[in-house]
């Protein structure tokens, strides 16, 4: 190879040209640095906020002379979180680093699914997008585009597509989580719950968790104060078919028939009112109603709650007792993700009417209220009048939010083209196939589409069907709208600013809203200049700048830090009658129970379990399976089974299974779990696996998705949230069903081995879940 | 002269291996690169090939994005088989930025390099680092510290690089390129180390 100009030139003679066409080619990947550079600077601790989940914990990102992220450490000064963070947060550098992640504007070059792009520039993109965004307004309003966003970092594009005029944004942190509760917390106290649940954890005597599951659904700063307040010695009543993570510190472990809490609930108050143990000055000054409720319990005693929970009715008296003592000191958690059984709303309005006769709402040891944090909003030009709602929020469902929307009305409206043809969809930093269940109804709908685009950071599996695929910074890349947290006791604001810089081309939220107003006429509803400007706005009112607090990442507003009703003064809840509405008209007028009514679920079919599904604490959602750390602590899912049905049916800890759901749908392989720790009628899975996109290394076929086993929802007719725990799913082994023979219904006795070093709790468990001859003592 | 020639193919690989763009897709059309290549003579290189499948574009537009279109599945994203990524922390770290390309972005700082803040790659991807060797052969005195990037930098992990593309490639093109190149890089360390044993002797 080592030859001369002249040789090289002999050997090709037609190559003459080339040399000198090749010697003005250009390319430019690198630069010299500038006459007098010293070197890079030093390494740095920048503080921002999480988004591995959406607590958005304080963070501090080390990073060193390259610009490159090391490490992330909590952040001290944080009022919640006091410089902690949970595993995901601690792994958040190997999302940002994750070489799967999407990189560049992609524009689809294949048929849908099939995952064939071609690389464009932004302006390229953006345009498209436009034009097409345009096209479809012209022709069919502002109305038939759906947006589908999820976190703070969609909120500069939700107020484009404000000012672009649909009405149809929907996320499912309303009708796949927590609506439901803050539909029954709204009718009953004038006020949702909002996040994080506001359980004055440092002052309660006794936590009641329904559902609730601190330790596997982390908060980092709700661990804290949960752990905290096991530690000061309050008591706990946890209600879960499951012994999960807050059972397992419990000192009564109530494990019912799933889907039979509102059955408890009545049972309760039935206890609380009949034995006089409720807080009746709190009642009656504050509340409507109590007479048509106690008529309502009358016949709801704990031996009729037994009967249909299958807890001894000892056990319900004894912890209706322990709310009764304790009160107003007591914390009934409002749970988080509440879309069970379609019947949520009203489960969420009953858990509110026993805080209420628990005197806790408003009073130190019970829930806290929110308190005001001013941040204002930029002036923006105004939104058109939006057009009808095409998700049935406020119409079909009349409690579900308009504000967050229904996501499976949407989806459905789409599909359906009823009430009126979607005809594109923008889903932003939301993952709608995992999220909202019937995957393939969303399919389908994505196929109705005349324009799909994706804006995300990592090819989900919806980011194979996407005409348009725009790649957002990560959240260590970029800044974001102001935080505010209003359920703190001391409200506060955190921003979230760049560690690192963009990878690739990727863009923040900020820039890609921006850049698409532009192109549609919409500059009036973003007249800042720059991030920095918009952020130094939202933060006057606080007395300071973007820059003042660049170095701490937080500014706490203790103007009025007193979270509790001073009852010295009248007091006003905000529902129709200015009271707390234990029987609400509201309700009646629309023809629906006033008060909470128990309405059994459908029975499991023989042979079949009912499918539940949860979190984990190394993963948020279907969000985090891919990055390399945590997929390393937690690859795969597993399924819970209870021990003694697992023995009937000869199933082995550890073996893998198949699942085939009512519908005869079948899941990919996944893990036995065998634990007397979950009811007989049910089986588990932490959700989010099996993700079925290939882009993720990783995660890619991994364990198995619980998403695509929900064929069936019971839609919650007040909310319109999607019950999701209605299906039922048998066990497939080499091929073949595994039949259960006769009706199983004794929960096995959990045995839990304690370390001698950690001091025991006392469980209390039903008699009836324990053997013969062994002592509660072992529990 | 022979270093001329030396510093325009590493420009031309470095620009082979960048996202393909209108002036590359000239470049090739009108037989500009293949010709080079053909007069490198490098071994095992099947130019002929590249040259007829070349032919069947009927324009440049058309070559530009076919080529766009298989960067973007080989490089960016590909679909259904594992994609390529070309940048040396994935084999070594699989992730983004890892140790070694701190290593790489050291030796540029080294020589007053760094990566473009209009170029979105990371410093250790392929066509960055051919440039790299392409900017240093314009210095003096920078020879050996060509070879020792090339060998260490370079060769370590493009072999690797080489099998994923040969799987998902859908179009001959980057095959023949990487293989090229990889035949180039080779035989260029070897003439470096023939040279340095004729030194010693
Ligand atoms: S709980 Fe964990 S993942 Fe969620 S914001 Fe906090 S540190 Fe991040």
């Amino acid at each position: 190879m080592s030859i001369t100009r002249r040789e090289f030139l002999k050997r090709g003679t037609i190559a003459a040209g080339a040399i000198s066409l090749l010697s003005t080619t250009k390319i430019k990947g690198l630069t010299n640095y500038p006459k007098g550079w010293k070197g890079r600077e030093r390494v740095q601790e920048i503080p921002s906020i999480c988004e591995m989940c959406f607590w958005r914990c304080g963070i501090l990102g080390n990073v060193d002379k390259h610009g490159k992220l090391l490490k992330i450490d909590g952040n001290p000064v944080h009022p919640l979180t006091h410089g902690r963070l949970c595993a995901r947060g601690n792994s958040g550098h190997k999302t940002a680093y994750d070489p799967d992640r999407l990189k560049y504007p992609l524009m689809r070059v294949g048929k849908r699914g099939e995952g064939k792009f071609k690389r464009v520039s932004w302006d390229e993109a953006l345009n498209f997008m436009t034009d097409k965004l345009k096209n479809i307004k012209e022709e069919y309003g502002a109305e038939s585009v759906g947006f589908f966003p999820h976190g703070i970092q969609a909120r500069f594009f939700e107020h484009l597509m404000k000012g672009f005029g649909t009405p149809n944004i929907a996320e499912p942190a309303f009708a796949q989580c927590r609506g439901s509760r803050d539909v029954g917390y709204k009718l009953t106290f004038g006020n949702n719950i909002g996040s994080p649940e506001p359980l004055d954890f440092e002052n309660t005597d006794l936590m009641v968790f329904i559902g609730t599951h601190i330790g596997e659904n982390v908060f980092t700063g709700q661990n804290l104060q949960f752990g905290n307040a096991i530690e000061r010695g309050a008591k706990l009543i946890v209600v879960d078919p499951r012994f999960s993570v807050a059972a397992a510190k419990a000192d009564y472990w109530l494990p019912l028939k799933p889907g039979t809490d509102t059955a408890l609930l009545l049972a309760w108050m039935h206890v609380l009112i009949y034995e006089n143990l409720y807080d009746k000055k709190y009642i009656r000054n504050y509340a409507i109603g109590f007479d048509q409720l106690k008529k309502h319990v009358k016949s709801c005693t704990p031996d009729w709650a037994a009967e249909i929970t299958g807890l001894p009715a000892s056990l319900i008296l004894d912890t209706a007792h322990e709310m009764g003592k304790h009160l107003p000191k007591v914390g009934v958690h409002p749970g988080r993700h509440v879309a069970w059984y379609g019947n949520d709303s009203q489960r969420g309005r009953a858990m509110a009417i026993l805080t209420a006769l628990l005197g806790s709402y408003g009073r130190p040891g019970g829930i806290y209220l929110s308190s005001k944090i001013p941040a204002p909003h930029y002036p923006s030009a105004k939104n058109p009048k939006p057009g009808p709602r095409a998700d049935g929020a406020g119409t079909i469902y009349p409690f579900g939010s308009l504000g967050l929307g229904i996501t499976n009305g949407l989806v459905d409206a789409t599909h359906d083209e009823d009430p009126y043809p979607i005809k594109a969809w923008i889903v932003y930093s939301q993952n709608v196939i995992q999220s909202i269940p019937d995957p393939w109804k969303t399919k389908e709908a994505i196929d109705k589409l005349d324009l799909f685009v994706v804006v995300d950071i990592l090819p989900m599996e919806q980011f194979l069907y996407a005409d348009l695929v725009l790649p957002e910074a990560t959240y260590l890349e970029r800044y974001d709208d102001l935080y505010t947290v209003k359920n703190a006791k001391i409200p506060f604001a955190a921003i979230r600013q760049p560690i690192i810089k963009p990878l690739y081309e990727s863009k923040p939220g900020w820039w890609i809203a921006k850049e698409t107003a532009k192109r549609l006429g919409l500059e009036d509803h973003f007249q800042w200049d720059t991030i920095e400007d918009y952020l130094d706005y939202r933060l006057s009112a606080l007395g300071k700048t973007l820059k003042e607090i660049q170095n701490t990442g937080i500014i706490e507003y203790d103007k009025d830090p007193t979270p509790y009703y001073d009852f010295s003064k009248p007091i006003k809840f905000k529902t129709r009658s200015g009271k707390i509405e234990l029987y609400s008209q509201t309700l009646k007028d629309y023809g629906f129970d006033p008060i909470p009514v128990y309405e059994p679920l459908d029975d499991v079919p023989k042979g079949y379990f009912r499918l539940a599904y949860g979190r984990s604490p190394i993963h948020s959602f279907a969000r985090t399976q891919n990055n390399e750390i945590l997929h390393g602590y937690m690859p795969d899912n597993y399924l819970w089974i209870n021990s003694t049905v697992a023995n009937k049916l000869g199933l082995v800890d550890g073996e893998y299974v198949n699942l085939e759901n009512q519908d005869g749908i079948l899941s990919d392989k996944i893990r036995l779990f065998i634990t007397p720790g979950i009811h007989p009628e049910s089986v588990f899975m932490v959700h989010g696996f099996d993700q079925k996109s290939p882009f993720l290394k990783l995660a890619y076929k991994h364990g198995a998705s619980d998403t695509y086993l929900m064929s069936r929802v019971n839609v919650d007719p007040l909310s319109g949230g999607t019950g999701m725990r209605v299906n039922f799913v048998r066990i497939i082994k080499n091929g073949q069903p595994i039949m259960v023979s006769g009706a199983v219904s004794v929960v096995a006795k959990f045995k839990k081995t304690l370390k001698s070093s950690v001091p025991k709790k006392r469980i209390v468990v039903p008699e009836a879940t324990q053997e013969a001859g062994e002592s509660e003592e072992g529990c | 002269m022979q270093e001329n020639i030396r510093n325009i193919s590493f420009k031309t690989f470095a620009k082979l291996c960048y996202y393909p763009d209108q002036e590359l897709a000239d470049l090739l059309f009108d037989d500009v690169i293949t010709r080079f290549l053909s007069a490198l003579e490098i071994e095992n290189s099947n130019i002929n090939q590249l040259t007829s499948w070349l032919k069947t574009f009927k324009s440049k537009e058309e070559l530009l994005e076919t080529l766009q279109v298989e960067y973007t599945h080989l490089f960016i994203t590909s679909f259904p088989s594992l994609h390529a990524p070309m940048f040396k922390s994935f084999y070594y770290e699989n992730e983004i930025l890892g140790m070694s390309t701190e290593k790489v972005m050291d030796i540029y700082d080294k020589f007053n390099f760094h990566v473009s803040d209009d170029m979105a790659e990371p410093p250790d991807n392929l066509a960055i680092m051919l440039e790299f060797v392409y900017r240093l052969s314009e210095l003096e005195n920078t020879y050996e510290d060509q070879i020792s990037f090339v060998k260490n930098e370079i060769l370590s992990w493009i072999e690797q690089l080489e099998e994923k593309i040969n799987e998902a490639a859908e179009i001959p093109f980057y095959p023949f390129i990487i293989n090229t190149i990889i035949h180039y890089l080779k035989n260029d360390v070897t003439q470096y180390e023939i040279k340095l044993a004729g030194a010693k002797l």
